[in-house]
């Protein structure tokens, strides 16, 4: 028992070890591939698409006829009992059964489950195309926060320099002792900065591990991407854009589809006096559940028709609210995206002109020339900041150009048609 | 027998829910010259964009219901029979160097800023092609406009 027990927790220790020094390298398309099969939120909008393609066929099937024991039983006991009148009732409360597609609301429920079905593969799309985003834009951040830490750790070497050329001069009676003070607690802030950069890359390889669907411990390497050529990007229209992102968006397209559906659900209403339909409309057409539609014709027929217009009716304003938020956003997109294409050249001016003053102040201190300490922690902070902006700056560019990817479904977002049948038929 | 009524009436309406293959023909070729006014623009306005949408829709709306009906198959190739495989493609399609053009407007900073319909124009020609019958199909293949 003890060997067994001894063998177990050796083998499990090492299982965790391997875990957690697991290290992949991984590029962007693997993590658009990986997203879109192992996420566990893009797989489970994908059984809701399978479950509403099935749905399609049960509204489909049911117009057969079928076999319900109870009832057929309690119709064979009216026609035994109550004479002809029994007969004639008896057989009626059999047409649910026998002949489903005698009932109008049946048929209607048919088109409901197809058109449902199409809004259903519109919000896969919609979620794919987010998971996808954040996804993308962890891997970003995490190639930003990757050459961060690099040159943190660049800047603190270079600021070690200074440190020494500094001591040297204090202990010559050429400096100020404070000056090795702000140094060294410059550097300590390096230090903790460094630090949490640390921290934050493990936080984001662990969520980017999540999404493509690897197990806790898996250590991301994200391979670089190639950054796009800065100097020849030009400011984009809004107007250029506005058609492509209201026309494929898929919240915009849901509701669409949902207003189609409308019609249907009112037909139904219209039709309840030749019964009524026990199938369910599946989850998103959950919106239409609560509607009165009563088997029958009543004197709340009316009523309920004018429920159903105005169910129509918020469909088609929650429609319009979701086209002016796509087109608020996009505006907002092209309005970052041109200022820091108007922004970038003044960034890797400032980069340029950090880096010559702090290469000066070099060659001063190697000609032997007056050079404050002061003036050198300033000039290596000013060369750490520029670097820094222009690093966030072109990421950000990475970033919003892949937002405006997604919301006119351009580039890698164009392949949610692939990942759709993919996943199709991965749950068939 | 209602049953079987009720059934035939659903059948037949779904069967005779296509226009008539000329009127269809027509309002096409109304949309194509409409999209052919606004291809010289480089940029195309909400509108402009809506109307070039309206135009492949309708193209791909035809190839979905010669696909999908072969009752109204037939009655559209009778009707091609009588004008001709170049004049159906003179109506209906784009001219090859428009089509390009068009795609290159529809193409901006790398970003494709047309309708989704718009790049299936291709095949859409295609998909129609095969649905044609053997004496039909040569005549949509040598005419240079169903190119």
């Amino acid at each position: 028992m003890k060997v067994l027990i001894l063998f177990l927790s050796i083998s499990l220790s090492f299982n965790v070890l391997s875990q957690t020094r697991e290290l992949k390298e991984v590029d962007l398309s693997d993590v658009v591939k990986k997203v879109s099969t192992e996420d566990y939120n893009v797989y489970q909008s994908a059984l809701r698409v399978y479950q509403a393609k099935e749905g399609i066929t049960v509204s489909r099937m049911n117009l057969l006829p079928k076999l319900n024991v109870w009832n057929l039983a309690s119709a064979t006991f009216a026609i035994f009992t109550g004479g002809p009148a029994g007969a004639v009732g008896g057989a009626l409360n059999l047409v649910e059964d026998i002949a489903p597609f005698l009932i109008p609301a049946n048929w209607f429920r048919v088109s409901e489950a197809r058109i449902l079905y199409k809004a259903d593969i519109e919000g896969y799309r919609a979620l794919w195309g987010n998971e996808v985003l954040t996804a993308k834009s962890i891997y970003f951040h995490l190639l930003l926060d990757s050459s961060l830490l690099e040159h943190i750790r660049l800047n603190k070497t270079e600021l070690e320099e200074i440190f020494r050329i500094v001591k040297v001069r204090e202990t010559f009676g050429g400096s100020p002792q404070k000056v090795s003070i702000d140094i060294q607690q410059r550097l300590l802030a390096l230090e903790e900065d460094a630090r949490s950069l640390e921290v934050l890359i493990n936080e984001e390889q662990s969520l980017l591990a999540f999404m493509m669907g690897y197990p806790v411990g898996t250590r991301l390497k994200a391979k670089p991407v190639k950054l796009p050529d800065y100097d020849s990007l030009d400011e984009l229209n809004y107007e250029d854009f506005e058609f492509r992102a209201v026309d494929t968006s898929p919240e915009i397209r849901q509701f669409d589809h949902l207003v189609e559906a409308a019609d249907y659900v009112r037909r139904e209403v219209k039709y309840s006096f030749l019964g009524a339909s026990s199938l369910s409309r599946g989850l998103t057409g959950g919106v239409f559940d609560n509607l009165p539609a009563q088997a029958g014709l009543g004197f709340g027929t009316g009523a309920s028709l004018r429920i159903v217009r105005a169910q129509k009716e918020i469909l088609r304003v929650q429609r319009e609210a979701v086209a002016e938020t796509v087109r608020r956003h996009l505006k907002l997109l092209v309005d970052n995206y041109n200022l820091d294409v108007s922004n970038y050249h003044n960034y890797k001016r400032r980069v340029s002109l950090a880096k010559n003053s702090l290469k000066n102040l070099y060659k001063r201190i190697r000609f032997g020339e007056e050079v404050t300490s002061l003036e050198l922690i300033e000039a290596s902070r000013n060369h750490i900041e520029a670097d820094t902006a222009l690093n966030a700056v072109m990421y950000r560019f990475l970033s919003s150009e892949d937002k405006l990817s997604r919301m006119i479904f351009h580039g890698d977002y164009a392949k949610h048609q692939e990942a759709v049948e993919r996943l199709q038929k991965a749950v068939q | 027998m209602k049953p079987m009524l009720f059934f035939l009436m659903l059948i037949s309406t779904q069967a005779f829910s296509q226009e008539y293959p000329e009127s269809r023909l027509k309002a096409l070729k109304e949309l194509r010259s409409s999209v052919e006014t606004v291809l010289p623009n480089k940029t195309f306005s909400f509108e402009e964009h809506e109307l070039i949408k309206e135009y492949f829709s309708g193209l791909a709306s035809l190839v979905d219901d010669l696909e999908n009906y072969s009752r109204y198959r037939k009655k559209f190739y009778r009707h091609m029979r009588s004008i001709g495989a170049e004049e159906f493609c003179q109506s209906a399609y784009l001219k090859k160097d428009l089509w390009n053009e068009l795609q290159k407007n529809c193409t901006q900073n790398g970003f494709f800023l047309c309708s989704e319909s718009v790049k299936a124009y291709p095949s859409l020609k295609a998909r129609l092609k095969n649905t044609a019958d053997s004496d039909i199909k040569p005549g949509l293949e040598k005419a240079e406009l169903c190119q």
